[in-house]
């Protein structure tokens, strides 16, 4: 006994826009050649340090935070920059330092002994740079184990580089994967623990696509003031805590975005989003020294809300990509529309499309009622 | 055709069976009221009702249309009177509707088709 096959996506509004969204993260993917660069930099910078004297007596544990390792990276919007932050975790405590300055020394020292990574070494506030050709870079963040917190839980320099502060990004990753409901098949508690392989947009959970999607929103709305941006780990964090389950990005990202603009509306003085592995841990601390930027994440999340509600009433495919390209972008808006059309004409060259009876809507040949597509070539005049 | 179209209605004037109904290419598309006129002896004409059908840009005009405005579903050859309305013609104006949204989207028209020479 033969299964039907699936309906088409045309033929259900939700299944027809999340195809689109689907088909916006697949082109907000890294490709995977620039993965695996990072990848390789990552593995080869990683032995440097475990093996170079002056930190293999505090062997270090290495490993990456970030949107790679949680499955949430976004092509830059234009240019081709692109990061990878990663953790190099020393097994002592905080007071083998006199402050967080010496542990962000002692990195740097290491890096300037490799006459290869010498040049490419850049101070930052918090960490320390490595500049690669091709607009890569790698980000590696000085850590000591939190031994008053436990687990996985880190101590990091804070901003002013007084104090130390504590982190749980291997906590954060992994309770990102268990609210996405996918377990990671291997733990990052290895040395230079090696980075997940990428998974293609088809095959992610949905609560990465619409962490994707918010980036990428995020992105074109402050092309032109990325200071009033919202940071990346508290859109992940807000996704994380808001997603309330089921396949569907778009009906998810709705949700999130619609329990996220209430709890902006109603936090006072203002939402405090914490680490779930570790609320010790404010991601969003930026807000207190930025109010300006936190106004503005308010207004954007009701914005976007409203925006996102309104695509789901929209009817018309122009429309549609209208909507698209404000929220995400023109190029993007009207590339995903034209492959997913593409996608339709190559069924209708297999003659495998039909029309409901009742409706006219395009469908799989598939279900009741239907009429065949049969072939035909459009022609513009009489003869 | 009403028996396979439930929703549409049938009129009767001089020499014209008149088809009209509703149409939703896509479960994103807009919902579009068209009409279809059975000819004797002639190939059926199928207009858009509404909404109105627009140009992109006022100086072309919109694909696969006659200068009467009505839709251009197949060449010549691809229709004979024996055929049934129903089997062909609805199904290639779904289609029709679906890549007039899409070419408003994108200004690009992924139907295919033949556009013919101009004449002088």
């Amino acid at each position: 006994m033969a299964i039907a096959p699936a309906p088409l996506f045309t033929e259900s509004s939700e299944a027809q826009i999340d195809d689109l969204l689907m088909r916006i993260c697949v082109e907000l993917q890294l490709d995977e050649t620039r993965y695996k660069l990072a990848e390789a930099k990552y593995q080869a910078v990683g032995t440097w340090l475990e093996t170079q004297t002056l930190v293999a007596r505090l062997r270090p544990s290495i490993y990456p935070q970030g949107s790679m390792p949680l499955g949430t990276t976004v092509k830059p919007l234009s240019g081709d920059e692109y990061d990878l932050d990663f953790v190099c975790e020393f097994v002592c405590g905080i007071t083998s330092f006199r402050s967080p300055i010496d542990a962000l020394d002692l990195v740097e020292r290491a890096l300037r002994a490799n006459a290869l990574y010498a040049p490419m070494v850049q101070r930052m506030n918090r960490c320390i740079r490595l500049n690669y050709a091709h607009n890569f870079h790698l980000d590696i963040l000085p850590a000591c184990k939190d031994p008053q917190n436990g687990g996985s839980c880190i101590l990091v320099p804070d901003r002013r580089l007084r104090e130390w502060t504590p982190s749980n990004p291997k906590g954060f990753v992994a309770w990102f994967e268990s609210s996405s409901r996918q377990m990671l098949s291997r733990t990052l508690l290895e040395r230079a623990a090696p980075l997940p392989a990428q998974q293609a947009a088809e095959r992610k959970p949905p609560l990465k696509l619409c962490v994707q999607l918010w980036k990428r929103w995020r992105d074109n709305r402050y092309k032109n003031n990325p200071d009033l941006a919202p940071v990346s780990v508290v859109i992940t964090a807000l996704a994380g805590l808001t997603y309330r389950g089921g396949q569907s990005v778009s009906t998810a990202l709705g949700n999130i975005l619609g329990e996220t603009a209430k709890a902006a509306r109603t936090s006072h003085p203002r939402l405090y989003v914490l680490n779930p592995s570790n609320r010790g841990e404010d991601l969003s601390e930026r807000w207190d020294s930025k109010p300006g930027a936190y106004r503005e994440f308010v207004s954007g999340a009701i914005e976007f809300e409203a925006e996102w509600k309104e695509l789901s009433r929209l009817r018309g495919i122009d429309k549609i990509t209208r909507s698209l390209e404000r929220l995400f972008g023109e190029d993007i808006a009207k590339q995903v529309v034209e492959k997913q059309t593409r996608d339709i004409e190559a069924r209708r060259a297999r003659n495998e499309l039909a029309v409901k009876k009742t409706s006219g809507i395009i469908a799989g040949l598939a279900g009741t009622s239907v009429e065949r597509i049969l072939p035909n070539t459009f022609y513009g005049e009489e003869k | 055709m009403s028996s396979t179209y439930p929703g549409f209605r049938v009129k009767f004037s001089r020499n014209v069976v008149s088809w009209v109904g509703e149409l939703q290419p896509s479960a994103i598309s807009e919902t579009y009221t068209v009409k279809i006129d059975f000819r004797l002896r002639a190939r059926p004409k199928v207009w858009v009702l509404s909404p109105v059908l627009k140009r992109r840009d006022p100086k072309e005009k919109i694909r696969h249309t006659f200068s009467d405005g009505s839709i251009c579903l197949h060449l010549h050859e691809e229709w004979a009177p024996e055929m049934f309305i129903a089997e062909r013609i609805v199904p290639w104006l779904a289609l029709w509707l679906l890549h007039y949204e899409v070419w408003h989207a994108t200004g690009k028209w992924l139907g295919g088709g033949h556009e013919p020479t101009a004449r002088k």
